[in-house]
């Protein structure tokens, strides 16, 4: 659960009681997109876990400070970027890391046989696609669509404005639908079929879902 | 510029005026095509690949709450070992300052006089520390993590002499008529002016001194009309079991990275490495497998490196695959 008053509570309890099962909801809300995101830049699941758990140390080590910290979540992404960045400088052993250093990959998980909506050929293309992008439009691409970070959100933790993320997005989104068009009918009417079938699938469980 | 690509970023965020929204209707439909593709975007989007993985996500906490214990652990016994620290330099003072009120003015003046001789300070490092010290003599002592070292207020005019357990760099001022010893538990370092690295640690089974510029005299306690003379670049190792010591020619730079904070070293021993690990970060090693001990490494690390990031490094970095299991601050390292 990912809203800002619950968020805010289970905060509170760590900073002002020291609560450990707080603390652990916190850890387990958030722990796979901000692996996820670690991930991206590092590309080594120990790497990406130990980084997460730096920030998460950090914040349980510092929690009387807690409610001095505005956004919560805004402060988890921009220190694992900031963990995940130190990881990268030390690997290069170099000084420092922005950015403009990181090399993303953007990679589409496997699904399962009932939910895949692309078949293999095309989630491949699209994989494709995304990777000849500018690594920091893949990033902010990844953050929108993957870890469903609002542009503000993203602007904040990479401090870099709004208005280049709409662009980075945009430019992601025009090489999508340049891929998308060149794929050939056959498989397109295979993907209208599943979206179909998905779509109706998707109608009558709206009511569980809300 | 307001594009349809940016208007349908914008969608897929959740915030999207009424005038785009229309404007990307009526994109839709223009072209099957259109819709075609803007409906497959729309699921690759929205397929956010969030089925958690939540086994991962509990393990790895587990492995944090092991992180904190740990880290927990670790502050406390510092912070022991500097309370105790302080509390040592307190009874010092308090004596020192009672010594001098019951004897009065003169009798203080008299004791001080005579006391040059013999009033000695102590400097403790903790693990996970380091220290440094100028002495009366203008000389400059950096001591690496748990070291020791004694060392007389003022130097009588014979000899300046010092004693070192642990590790600690040497930069002496030159005095050619008083010379300047360091007494360790086995040797003994005699120098005139020199910069040079003594590493004698009590639970080591060698003492190591080596000579970056200037000249030493090493002689062992036990027969110290036997001295060995170093030279910049040597290094003398003595084996405090079998009271052994050789002379080898060194890369005296691996000799002086602690002072830095960097953790340096080639073709090590584990069982070496492991021992400066352990007092860099006040942990405790072993070894499952005594095999291990023997493999040697090369490489280097800041101090303020995580251990776990140098455990992870060790386990990949390595021909013989090893594993680690941690509990509060005890190691434990076996072969895969």
């Amino acid at each position: 659960m990912d809203n800002s008053q619950h968020i805010e509570l289970l905060s509170k309890k760590i900073s002002q009681n020291s609560d450990q099962q707080a603390f652990k909801e916190l850890y387990l809300v958030y722990f796979d997109r901000l692996y996820k995101f670690a991930f991206s830049i590092l590309h080594s699941s120990e790497f990406a876990e130990e980084a997460v758990n730096d920030v998460f140390l950090n914040i349980w080590q510092k929690r009387s400070s807690l409610k001095n910290i505005e956004s919560l979540k805004n402060y988890l992404f921009i220190s694992t970027k900031n963990t995940s960045f130190n990881y990268l400088s030390k690997f290069r052993k170099e000084r420092n890391t922005t950015l403009d250093d990181v090399l993303v990959r953007f990679e589409i998980d496997e699904l399962t046989p009932e939910t895949a909506f692309f078949t293999a050929e095309i989630r491949k293309e699209i994989e494709q696609a995304i990777n000849q992008l500018p690594p920091k439009t893949k990033l902010v691409f990844q953050m929108a669509k993957v870890e469903g970070l609002k542009y503000k959100e993203i602007a904040q933790i990479l401090d870099i404005s709004v208005n280049t993320i709409d662009n980075h997005i945009a430019t992601a989104i025009k090489k999508l639908c340049v891929t998308l068009k060149n794929i050939s009918p056959e498989e397109i009417n295979l993907i209208l079929f599943q979206l179909f079938t998905k779509l109706r699938k998707k109608t009558s469980t709206i009511g569980q879902n809300n | 510029m307001e594009t349809i690509w940016s208007i349908i970023g914008r969608k897929l965020e959740g915030d999207i005026s009424p005038e785009e929204e229309q404007a990307l209707n009526e994109w839709i439909n223009i072209s099957t095509t259109n819709k075609q593709v803007y409906f497959q975007i729309k699921e690759l989007w929205y397929h956010k690949q969030d089925q958690t993985n939540n086994s991962q996500a509990i393990a790895a906490y587990d492995k944090l709450i092991n992180r904190i214990k740990f880290a927990e652990v670790a502050q406390s016994q510092t912070r022991v070992q500097q309370i105790s620290f302080r509390i040592n330099q307190f009874v010092k003072y308090a004596a020192i300052l009672f010594f001098i009120l019951s004897f009065g003015y003169l009798s203080y003046y008299f004791i001080d006089a005579e006391s040059t001789n013999n009033e000695f300070c102590t400097i403790s490092v903790p693990k996970g520390n380091k220290s440094e010290v100028i002495l009366s003599d203008g000389s400059k002592i950096w001591l690496n993590n748990n070291s020791k070292l004694v060392y007389p207020k003022k130097f009588n005019a014979k000899e300046r002499r010092i004693e070192l357990i642990g590790e600690a760099y040497f930069e002496i001022e030159k005095n050619e008529k008083v010379p300047f010893i360091v007494q360790t538990s086995d040797i003994s370092i005699k120098v005139m002016g020199t910069k040079f690295n003594v590493s004698a640690y009590a639970n080591d089974k060698f003492i190591e001194a080596t000579l970056i510029s200037g000249k030493v005299m090493v002689q062992s306690n036990d027969n110290p009309e036997i001295e060995t003379v170093l030279k910049p670049g040597e290094s003398l190792t003595f084996d405090k079991v079998n009271n052994q010591s050789a002379v080898n020619d060194v890369d005296t730079e691996f000799y002086t990275y602690w002072m830095k904070g960097e953790f340096v070293f080639k073709d090590e021993r584990f069982e070496i490495l492991a021992k400066r690990i352990e007092r860099i970060y006040n942990v405790e090693i072993t070894f499952e497998d005594e095999a291990l001990k023997d493999k040697t490494y090369t490489g280097d690390f800041k101090v303020d490196d995580n251990i776990y990031t140098i455990l992870e490094i060790f386990k990949r970095s390595t021909k013989v695959p090893i594993d680690y299991t941690t509990d509060r601050n005890k190691i434990t390292i076996r072969r895969k």
